[in-house]
């Protein structure tokens, strides 16, 4: 995936699409959020890989692809663990690397599954850390999850680890009805649109209407420079209920 | 708002220790029993540093976030760290990871995933020896810091400030540093005023003491003389401070006694955390 890309899918009622910047100063290899997602399975997702911690980039990246291609299954979380350690073994030679490789690389995470039902699509979410969920109706953001205010976030989030652990999976489900959009990004895209919809200005439905990657970047530039965007890498997902599309997904 | 510059390769922020290496350090460490002061400051600045560039270490190399320097002040006043000398007293920060004095093996207790624990062996990397000898001169490392910092400022203006961690057992002997810390804390960068913290090593076995608002909690008079040339934690650094644990009541200050100070490169902000403690 390029440094901002766009994936379209319109032969049903859910569009995809997803963008992914990287923080101003830094290269596209250097990104560290992931962005994946698959309409025909009904899966998507967002991590944004801790900057202290090694391999950071990588493990997001393992992350959402596990999720959206694997599926939340009973230990999903194993593959994408033992990929990530082969991927960095043999990069651990200095003695920070080592230490550091002993830690892990560490992410946020956010996962969407949907299912179609007679009228609306059923969704569930479930997250670590601070990547959020914005669902939106008539221009509105009608709920976040799992964090509601620009002042919850901070520089520790809880995170997946790529050495084990059990993260704390916090939980959500709703409709997706004709119409209505759900919005997928990492912390500091999401701490800007809370503080928007605190400020009655709710950024959403504008991302709504961006198509191009240049046209997200730009974007993302202006709201940086305004002083209302940290600089911080990046990832959105957009999932809407398009009602005239010809397919329904599976 | 001040202290909210972003710390990053093309606008890093500046480091330095002052390190006491004088006669006095000889002395037993309060703070562990069985250790010198100048083993408890060796101690103290290596896991600094080695902290420091753990926090800057990435999978392709260490991000240059940071310039490092370590005035040493006892026999001499002058530039200690590998790669440093009087003409260039700051090091980035990946100059000193890759020139540690050496690599010690050690060992130690990890969680094994199961409920139990097994040994792992690691590398420590050693920057300083234990040294003592001569004066305890902080006045002229003080007077020196500023010299360095200003140059600093002079080239990265909107730098996040500066931090200057000095490291004594606080028995000045060549001047009062009280003025000398006060015009340190006067330079500033766009983003604020240098902030400089205090890390006391003391011979009394007093517990320990960290970020105190109020002096009487000190009982010894060098203790109170480090509180006072101590900075003030801004509001941003208190929030960072409060979110590690510490209790923080009133203007607290960037001091510790009898502690080590390696909580202050976790207020750091580079970007995200991962809280497991180190």
């Amino acid at each position: 995936m390029g440094w901002c890309a766009v994936k379209a899918m319109n032969a049903s009622p859910l569009h995809w699409r997803s963008f992914l910047v990287p923080k101003d100063g830094h290269t596209p290899e250097e990104c560290e959020d992931a962005v994946a997602g698959d309409v025909d399975l009904g899966r998507f997702a967002v991590a944004d890989g801790a900057s202290e911690s090694f391999a950071a980039g990588e493990w997001a990246r393992l992350l959402v692809d596990a999720f959206v291609f694997t599926g939340p299954v009973k230990n999903w979380l194993t593959r994408p663990r033992e990929d990530w350690s082969k991927a960095v073994t043999g990069q651990a030679v200095s003695w920070y690397a080592e230490e550091k490789f002993t830690l892990g690389g560490h992410a946020t995470f956010l996962g969407l599954t949907t299912r179609m039902t007679d009228d609306a699509i059923e969704w569930g979410a479930v997250a670590v850390g601070d990547a959020c969920l914005f669902h939106l109706v008539a221009g509105a953001c009608l709920s976040s999850f799992p964090l509601g205010r620009p002042a919850d976030f901070n520089t520790s989030p809880a995170l997946v680890g790529s050495k084990g652990g059990t993260p704390a999976w916090k939980t959500a489900r709703g409709f997706l009805r004709p119409g209505e959009a759900l919005l997928l990004t990492t912390d500091a895209l999401a701490q800007c649109l809370l503080t928007t919809a605190e400020d009655r200005a709710f950024a959403g439905p504008g991302l709504l209407c961006l198509d191009e990657d240049d046209d997200f970047a730009l974007w993302v530039a202006a709201q940086r420079m305004g002083g209302k965007l940290k600089n911080d890498d990046v990832a959105l997902g957009m999932l809407e209920f398009v009602p005239d599309a010809d397919e329904a997904p599976q | 708002m001040a202290f909210s510059a972003e710390i990053s390769r093309t606008n890093p922020t500046c480091l330095l220790f002052l390190v006491d290496q004088s006669k006095s350090m000889d002395g037993p460490f309060g703070g562990e029993e069985g250790k010198k002061k100048s083993e408890g400051v060796a101690d103290a600045i290596n896991r600094l540093l080695q902290n420091l560039v753990l926090k800057c270490a990435k999978a392709d190399g260490v991000r240059d976030y940071f310039h490092v320097g370590v005035i040493g002040y006892g026999s001499e006043v002058a530039p200690k760290l590998a790669g440093t000398d009087a003409q260039q007293p700051l090091a980035p920060i990946s100059v000193v990871a890759n020139n540690p004095l050496r690599l010690e093996q050690r060992k130690r207790m990890v969680d094994d995933g199961a409920g139990g624990l097994v040994e792992q062996a690691f590398r420590f990397p050693v920057w300083f020896e234990p040294t003592a000898g001569g004066k305890t001169a902080m006045n002229g490392a003080l007077t020196l810091a500023k010299e360095v910092l200003t140059d600093f400022i002079a080239t990265y203006p909107d730098c996040f400030p500066p931090l200057v961690i000095n490291l004594t057992d606080g028995k000045p002997t060549d001047a009062n540093p009280l003025d000398a810390a006060v015009a340190l804390k006067a330079l500033k960068s766009t983003d604020g005023n240098v902030l400089m913290f205090n890390a006391h090593l003391s011979s009394s076995p007093a517990p320990p003491v960290c970020f105190p608002s109020d002096e009487n909690m000190l009982a010894d008079k060098y203790a109170k003389l480090l509180f006072r040339m101590s900075s003030i934690l801004p509001p941003k650094l208190m929030g960072a401070a409060r979110d590690e644990g510490f209790s923080i009541a009133g203007p607290a200050r960037g001091f510790v006694f009898n502690a080590d100070l390696v909580a202050v490169i976790r207020f750091l902000d580079i970007g995200t955390r991962v809280a497991a403690p180190r």
